[in-house]
């Protein structure tokens, strides 16, 4: 009957402990919750667990606690791979130790200032568990192997919390992989969409892949009605659609396009078959082995209507002076003749013995004849200085009579 | 020392001639109806520059004899000014938290901690506190509250009274530890199908009061209901099986509508349960047994006692009670014919189970020899 109870006592425990394991996929919880049950049903004072970190050198591996029920009086303690319980759990799943034993010395990992029975099992090939007791527990071999099955079902659950946490790891760095990447295509989405021209990209087969904000006003398609259209359909015009689908093979053939990374003039058409000038550059991309292509396009219609003005206005400032030129010819001639017929007639005035006061009027006259033809030819100069046609003379002259007649001509001013 | 005059005035005469060692702190511990104006005694005291702290039980300890009015006054050796941490009953209370707070504790050897008896986290709490310090430290207290069972401020510093809150002080003496109860098996198992903390809904997959109450009316003359649960559940408390050792106690206090019975204490889920009978001798023995195993180990030099005994063993014994703090006085004092018995009645104890792993007890002796 006693030994009924004590089967009934053990298989209840066991089953307690089996249901314990796995409580969470969290290493530290999980073994808090195990070992918590597993302290209080054997009735022992110290469990941890030690876990096997790899080095590239073997010898150079430690066990290192990974959990325990209590503080250690030595923080963190290691563990060599030669070290007296990693040894021996290499020949067998579980020992114990007992105060009376020779190699009970060898026992420590640092917790077991109390002394008691000792129990250590291999948890696979990750390291061990150790247990304490003041109970004098671990005497029989059965309680090894009874808490051997249990301790092999633990054993499977820390594997799962290690994968666990190494996913968890993975995916939180993933998480930030795809957190920065997001950010940095909103950046980049920011970039293209303040941008002062349209960008189109698209893909070896003339499908658009990207259609920003002015590419919507300018061509006046919204982003998602171009999202995978043939550009050649959308935006190029009939004209022209033939050499561009030539452009394109001949690029993917051969690596050349005349029109790649330098700025063109061209003409496309928006949404309501418009067709106005752009200015254009475009630049290949590869991307795993495939080609994109970036446009960026620039609506010109005004600048090419400026430009159309300014030379219109300048044509007309050209003819407004050719009509100057022609007046001043024109004066030139139709002025010097009676000019000189005026300077003739005073000459011949001088023959017909004019007394002194008529002479005073013919020097008056024959002056101011002088000047007005000196003013005309002046005149002349100037319309020659802008049209670029003066030609400079060398020959002598009489600086006297030169001053004399600016004393004349102002005298006669001032008179 | 005992005092019954809980008046505010009196209780500052008695300390005011104590003579107080340097850096020493005083413990107080009150019966629940002593009526005192704790917060008009707790400015008091702090306005005296006394560092103190204490607690409101069900009953006191005095010798032979217990009341549920009245208080034990002493000072104690402590390392640190006592520590007092609240939000034991929230659901996110964590222990990475507590282990924050105990960590100036550290190299204590001797903790006395007193909790809110009714609080839902003791469990994680004292499982914390076990992993904070090293297997070789000393644990030693017990729930404080009303035996009304209903939740209210029941420990106290010079940061006020409060409930839902643990006490720690690190003792600067060691301390021998008897712990003992005398419950026997009766019926088993049954497994704890379905728990919540301190709350089973099954055992053995059917409703738990059902299981119960199955096992109980078989024993008891009166059969259970929810009117009368505690009246008789109090002599057939749940065990906790324990290899080696008495099987851990388990206090059922209440049952629910659903037909969930009330613990105090946490029972893990699919636990495996006795339901325990007592006899009045075997208790006393026990008690007995507690002293000598705690004597046995005893220096030559005591400075104090503390009892930590159970309401409802003194509930389940009644006028045998009286019995039971002499089993634990006769030994003690043959050993030191000057030592005196005193401690409190408590909502569950608590102790390393002697050297061993730290639990919360119900319906247990704890007995505390400070040297």
């Amino acid at each position: 009957m006693k030994d009924n109870i004590s089967i009934i006592q053990d298989i209840s425990t066991l089953y307690e402990l089996s249901l314990a394991v796995g409580k969470s996929l969290d290493l530290v919880e999980s073994c808090s919750h195990f070992l918590d049950i597993l302290l209080r049903r054997k009735n022992l004072y110290h469990a941890s667990v030690w876990l096997l970190e790899p080095e590239e050198e073997a010898e150079r591996a430690r066990y290192h606690l990974a959990y325990a029920s209590a503080r250690y009086p030595r923080h963190s303690p290691a563990l060599t791979v030669d070290a007296y319980v990693p040894r021996r759990l290499r020949r067998e799943d579980s020992f114990a130790l007992h105060p009376d034993e020779p190699d009970y010395q060898h026992a420590s990992t640092g917790a077991n200032e109390e002394g008691g029975s000792h129990a250590f099992f291999r948890l696979g090939e990750l390291g061990f568990l150790h247990l304490a007791s003041l109970q004098n527990h671990f005497r029989q071999r059965k309680e090894l192997v009874q808490l051997h099955s249990v301790i092999q079902r633990f054993t499977l659950h820390v594997v799962a919390c290690q994968t666990h946490a190494r996913l968890v790891a993975a995916n939180t760095q993933r998480a930030k992989i795809q957190r920065d990447l997001f950010a940095s295509e909103a950046k980049l989405r920011k970039i293209i969409d303040t941008s002062l021209d349209a960008v189109v990209t698209i893909d070896e087969w003339g499908r658009i892949t990207e259609w920003n904000q002015n590419a919507e006003r300018i061509f006046g398609y919204s982003r998602s009605e171009a999202m995978g259209q043939s550009m050649t359909e959308l935006i190029v015009p009939p004209q022209h659609r033939q050499n561009h689908h030539w452009g394109m093979q001949h690029f993917l053939k051969t690596g050349e396009g005349p029109v790649l990374n330098r700025r063109i003039e061209i003409t496309a058409v928006d949404r309501q078959q418009r067709e106005f000038p752009v200015e254009l550059s475009i630049s290949p991309i590869q991307l795993d082995g495939r080609y994109f292509f970036s446009g960026f396009i620039r609506d010109i219609t005004d600048r090419k209507e400026a430009e159309a003005a300014l030379l219109q206005a300048k044509q007309a400032a050209e003819q407004a002076r050719l009509a100057e030129r022609q007046f001043l010819a024109n004066m030139s001639h139709e002025i010097r003749t009676p000019m000189n017929a005026v300077i003739g007639m005073t000459h011949l005035l001088y023959e017909t013995q004019p007394n002194a006061s008529q002479k005073d009027y013919l020097d008056a006259l024959r002056f101011s004849a002088d000047s007005l033809m000196g003013l005309i030819n002046n005149i002349l100069d100037l319309s020659k200085i802008e049209a670029g046609e003066l030609a400079f003379e060398q020959k002598t002259f009489d600086l006297a009579e030169l001053l004399h007649g600016l004393q004349q001509t102002f005298q006669f001013k001032v008179r | 020392m005992y005092h019954s005059d809980c008046d505010n005035a009196a209780i500052l005469r008695q300390i005011d001639a104590l003579f107080i060692p340097e850096g020493q702190t005083l413990m107080l511990l009150f019966g629940e109806k002593s009526g005192t104006d704790f917060p008009t005694l707790i400015k008091a005291l702090a306005a005296r520059g006394h560092s103190f702290f204490g607690g409101i039980f069900p009953g006191i300890i005095d010798g032979d004899r217990h009341h549920d009015r009245g208080y034990l006054l002493k000072s104690l050796p402590l390392l640190r000014p006592p520590l007092l941490l609240r939000g034991l009953d929230s659901a996110d209370f964590q222990g990475p938290e507590l282990s924050r707070a105990l960590a100036p504790l550290r190299e204590a050897a001797t903790l006395l901690t007193f909790v809110d008896g009714l609080a839902a986290n003791i469990a994680p709490y004292l499982s914390t506190l076990y992993q904070h310090f090293s297997p070789t430290t000393r644990f030693l207290g017990g729930g404080a509250g009303s035996l009304t069972l209903r939740q209210g401020p029941c420990l106290f510093t010079e940061a006020g009274l409060v409930q839902d809150a643990a006490l720690i002080a690190a003792v600067d003496w060691e301390v021998g530890l008897g712990v003992q109860h005398g419950w026997h098996q009766l019926r088993g198992p049954l497994v704890a199908t379905r728990t919540e903390r301190n709350v089973i809904y099954e055992l053995n997959w059917e409703n738990a009061f059902e299981a119960y109450a199955r096992v109980v009316n078989a024993q008891s003359e009166e059969n259970i209901r929810p009117e009368n649960f505690f009246s008789i559940a109090k002599g057939f408390p749940f065990g906790i099986f324990r290899e080696k050792g008495e099987d851990l106690v388990r206090d059922p206090v209440a049952v629910g509508e659903a037909g969930e019975i009330i613990c105090v204490g946490e029972i893990p889920e699919n636990a495996v349960l006795y339901i325990l009978e007592g006899e009045p001798d075997l208790l006393i023995q026990a008690a007995q047994g507690a002293t000598q195993h705690c004597l046995r180990e005893a220096p030559e030099t005591i400075h104090d006692t503390l009892v930590v005994d159970c309401i409802s063993r003194a509930l389940f014994l009644q006028q045998d009670f009286t019995a039971e703090l002499r089993a634990i006085i006769a030994p003690l004092t043959t050993a030191h014919p000057n030592l005196r018995a005193q401690g409190v009645l408590s909502l569950g104890e608590i102790s390393s189970y002697r050297e061993g792993y730290l639990e919360f007890y119900n319906k247990t002796l704890v007995l505390g020899l400070w040297h």
